[in-house]
């Protein structure tokens, strides 16, 4: 085991974690970001295309005021209105900072930044880099951290946060480029760790989005909330199979596309031209609308129609998918063949980049097929205004933070979110460092505990089940029965499923654990964050007898707005309702 | 039912810890429709190997993470179709010219390192403006292929000159030291062209366009280099008019 120091250990290396390091850096603290791949490869940001919600706009005058109250309806009641206030307040600074540092947004009149539109917004607020938006932020970032030249350890993965006397005083880290473990005792500790789509089988996330920060902050004692609002994305892609649940940004509906269910023409014109293809000719333009196709969002939201709010579309879309009318991969379709092909090219380059690679599909030309696909945990670690966490010396910030989307995120508010509470945790976490003694010595007897613990499982594995097994297994089961449509019993059989999985985990070791890279060992240590976090997920959701935002229950299909008891909050394995700021 | 159609994976082993010299292993994995090199290397570590090693994260062709050498070319695992390959058999390595930590993962410190020589980052001496500095939409279009750049690896593992030339400081370093001089709103021009004219810098590139063939991301690093060298060139030409005016 290696023994680290830090000032500000920052876990996590996405748009969050390392605006919070940049911010450190700017008070003078020391601080050390651990990263679970490369640097800025494996979080959500770089894979964020839509944009950046700030109300800057002049022409039409937007308001910070509209976005606050864009993003309480949004939330469904379950908005924490002291952070959506920081939130709105301070998204246009750090939009410029971003841009102070480099970031290239798209330019409109005057050479100013651009906006467009997206779902559930008064006004054009979605600052954007072309659909590419989430990779300009990160590259910018990563650019800055290096400039400050802010330490950076790569291939880290945070097995638990360490306390001593009720305080977080560092984390074990598995190296798993080196194969060892690494103990970083810390004076102050800020989590950026990301969501948690790993634990849905079709998912935005990339692989390592396996909700570790939610594990480490529960077993450490940290309040959650929120943990059954679980956002699927309205638009991922259904075919081919491997890039299944990949996002199709609401970029491409904010600049004009419109969905359509699926006729059995439509159908068969989609066929023909795969047989064109297929052939080596081109394919034919196949605009829906000439193939009886419906626009079927009229039915579901009239006035905002694709640019509803995303629950909306989501559930409207598993619906029509549910009742037939869609493809033969299970998809709706989402077509922009009826915009000028030169904008398309213009605004939505990685979209069709995207197609075009993985699905031999020229959007200019052809539908593009979708289906909803997990995105976003809206739940996770309470904070105050400050960042801080229940635990002292615990600050987070990104999506393992709970209680500013509530039941419902807007399209642009994650990436915003990112960096106006990575500067926040940041600032506030360098503050009390400088204040703070020397780091806790206690650490190192509960670090090496815990690595003895894993050493145990070393070289134990070989049985029939093997880490990834149970990983699979879970999958299956959040996807089924903690979907976007959900119910009672589906609920109780999560949970009961959930618990059997533990025990079988109890019985899994792993097969050789000293090699770099060993599967194996990562999705031990990944498997040991899924379970418990996807259990909360489960048992907050079994909780709420009610639909709200984007937890929908079949059986209680209204929001119960008479009996409404506020947000579900979680501490160790209890969940309870409470009404704190709802 | 008959047995799905298998295709062949000839997969690049080697452990420099406990291995004198690589080797490949062959893994037969089931064919289905759409399946990427890098669901097809999911399916062999769950199925067959779960010792075999590489790197993965976004499957979306944004991070850069999967780049690979499959039959004899630079492509991303994550965004290459087992079936593009008729012939159903891929040999798969891992990028040539780089340290390989183990079979697939490769050690890009050095990648990293070169890359940070070009000061990598917006360089403005005046204050930040209260709000955004302007730029024109044309001046932004200006560099948007470069803003493309996902540090993969594949241009500067293509690359003949990084081969040969150890502290070359290669194709992806070079676009992106010519990304922010052609950034209207950046002011380290003369900086920054010192250090890509040195003796590590453009001069050592031989116009081979490995680099460009090798981008998964379509960029052409070439070009980049050569609008470096013509602002190189015009700008010892113009300092040297004005010595010999003076």
């Amino acid at each position: 085991m290696i023994l680290r120091e830090a000032e500000v250990l920052v876990i996590g290396a996405g748009g969050a974690g390392l605006r919070a390091a940049i911010a450190a850096d700017d008070m003078k603290a020391k601080a050390l970001i651990i990263s679970k791949s490369l640097m800025g490869k494996s979080g959500c940001t770089p894979m964020a295309e839509g944009g950046y919600n700030a109300a800057i706009s002049k022409e039409p005058e937007d308001s910070v005021e509209s976005h606050f109250e864009d993003t309480m309806a949004s939330g469904g009641g379950l908005s924490n209105p002291d952070l959506v206030r920081i939130l709105v307040a301070q998204a246009p600074r750090r939009l410029y900072d971003l841009e102070g540092f480099g970031a290239l947004f798209s330019r409109g009149g005057g050479g100013l930044i651009a906006q467009r539109k997206m779902g559930a917004q008064s006004f054009a607020r979605t600052c954007y880099a072309g659909d590419r938006t989430g990779h300009e932020i990160m590259m910018t970032l990563l650019e800055e951290v290096r400039r400050r030249d802010i330490e950076v350890l790569n291939y880290l993965l945070a097995v638990d946060l360490m306390t001593s006397g009720g305080r977080v005083c560092g984390a074990l880290t598995y190296d798993i480029r080196h194969a060892d473990f690494v103990l970083i005792q810390s004076k102050v500790t800020i989590l950026a760790a990301g969501g948690g789509g790993k634990c849905w089988s079709v998912t935005t996330n990339s692989h390592q989005g396996t909700g570790d920060g939610y594990a480490l902050a529960a077993r450490a004692g940290a309040l959650l909330c929120d943990l059954e609002q679980i956002q699927f994305h309205p638009t991922g892609m259904v075919y081919p199979d491997s890039v299944k649940g990949v996002l199709v940004t609401e970029a491409v509906r904010g600049e004009g596309g419109y969905l359509y269910n699926v006729t059995p023409q439509l159908q068969e014109a989609i066929d023909q031209n795969i047989r064109l293809k297929r052939g080596g000719d081109k394919p034919r333009r196949l605009d829906p609308e000439d193939f009886g196709a419906e626009r079927f969002m009229c039915r579901y939201d009239p006035q905002r129609l694709e640019l509803a709010k995303r629950d909306i579309v989501t559930r409207a879309i598993a619906r029509e998918i549910l009742e037939g009318r869609c493809s033969g991969s299970g998809g709706v379709v989402l077509s922009v063949v009826h915009l000028a092909p030169d904008l398309v090219r213009d605004r939505l380059s990685t979209t069709c980049k995207q197609f075009q690679d993985f699905a031999s599909i020229d959007i200019t030309l052809e539908p593009m097929e979708v289906a909803p696909t997990m995105h976003h945990v809206m739940g996770g670690a309470v904070i105050d205004e400050e960042c801080r966490t229940s635990l002292k010396s615990l600050y987070a910030c990104g999506e393992v933070v709970g209680g500013i989307h509530g039941g419902n995120r807007i399209g642009g508010n994650a990436l915003a979110e990112g960096q106006v509470f990575g500067a926040i945790a940041g600032q506030m976490a360098a503050e009390e460092a400088r204040a703070a003694g020397p780091a806790n010595g206690d650490i190192l007897r509960s670090g090496d505990e815990m690595a003895r613990w894993f050493a145990s499982k070393l070289g134990s594995g070989g049985g029939k089940s093997r880490p990834c097994h149970i990983k699979r297994g879970l999958q299956e089961v959040m996807t089924t029965r903690v979907g976007i449509v959900r119910d009672e019993s589906g609920l109780r059989e999560a949970a009961d499923a959930i618990d059997n999985l533990e025990e079988e985990f109890q019985q899994v070791g792993v097969r050789d654990g000293r090699l770099p890279f060993d599967q194996d060992v990562i999705d031990y240590l990944e498997v040991r964050n899924m379970l418990p976090f996807s259990k909360l997920v489960a048992r907050s959701a079994l909780l709420r007898r009610e639909s709200r935002g984007s937890h929908y229950r079949s059986d209680f299909p209204d929001s119960d707005e008479a009996d409404f008891s506020g947000n579900i909050f979680a501490l160790g394995e209890e969940v309870w309702p409470e009404k704190k700021w709802s | 039912m008959a047995e799905p159609a298998k295709s062949s994976l000839k997969v690049f082993r080697f452990d420099p810890d406990r291995d004198r010299e690589p080797h490949f292993d062959t893994f037969e994995v089931p064919q289905r429709e759409g399946l990427t090199v890098l669901e097809a290397l999911f399916d062999i570590l769950e199925t067959q190997d779960g010792s075999l090693a590489f790197r993965y994260a976004c499957r979306g062709a944004v991070c850069g993470s999967c780049a690979m050498y499959i039959n004899g070319a630079y492509r991303l695992a994550c965004q290459t179709q087992v079936a593009a390959f008729s012939s159903g058999e891929l040999t798969v390595g891992p990028m040539p010219h780089f340290p390989v930590i183990k079979d697939l993962a490769v050690d890009m410190t050095e990648f990293f390192r070169k890359y940070e020589r070009i000061m990598p980052f917006l360089v403005a001496q005046s204050a930040p403006p209260e709000k955004e500095r302007v730029q024109t939409p044309e001046a932004r279009e200006a560099i948007d292929e470069m803003v493309d750049c996902i540090l993969c690896g594949c241009c500067y593992s293509s690359c003949p000159t990084v081969w040969t030339d150890k502290e070359y400081l290669g194709p992806a370093a070079l676009t992106k030291a010519y990304r922010f001089l052609a950034d209207s709103r950046d002011e380290a021009a003369g900086e920054r062209l010192s250090i890509v004219a040195g003796g590590d810098g453009i001069w050592r590139c031989h116009t081979i366009f490995n680099c460009a063939e090798a981008c998964p991301k379509r960029i052409n690093p070439t070009w980049s280099i050569q609008q470096l060298k013509r602002k190189s060139a015009l700008r010892r030409l113009s300092s040297w008019l004005i010595r010999s005016s003076t």
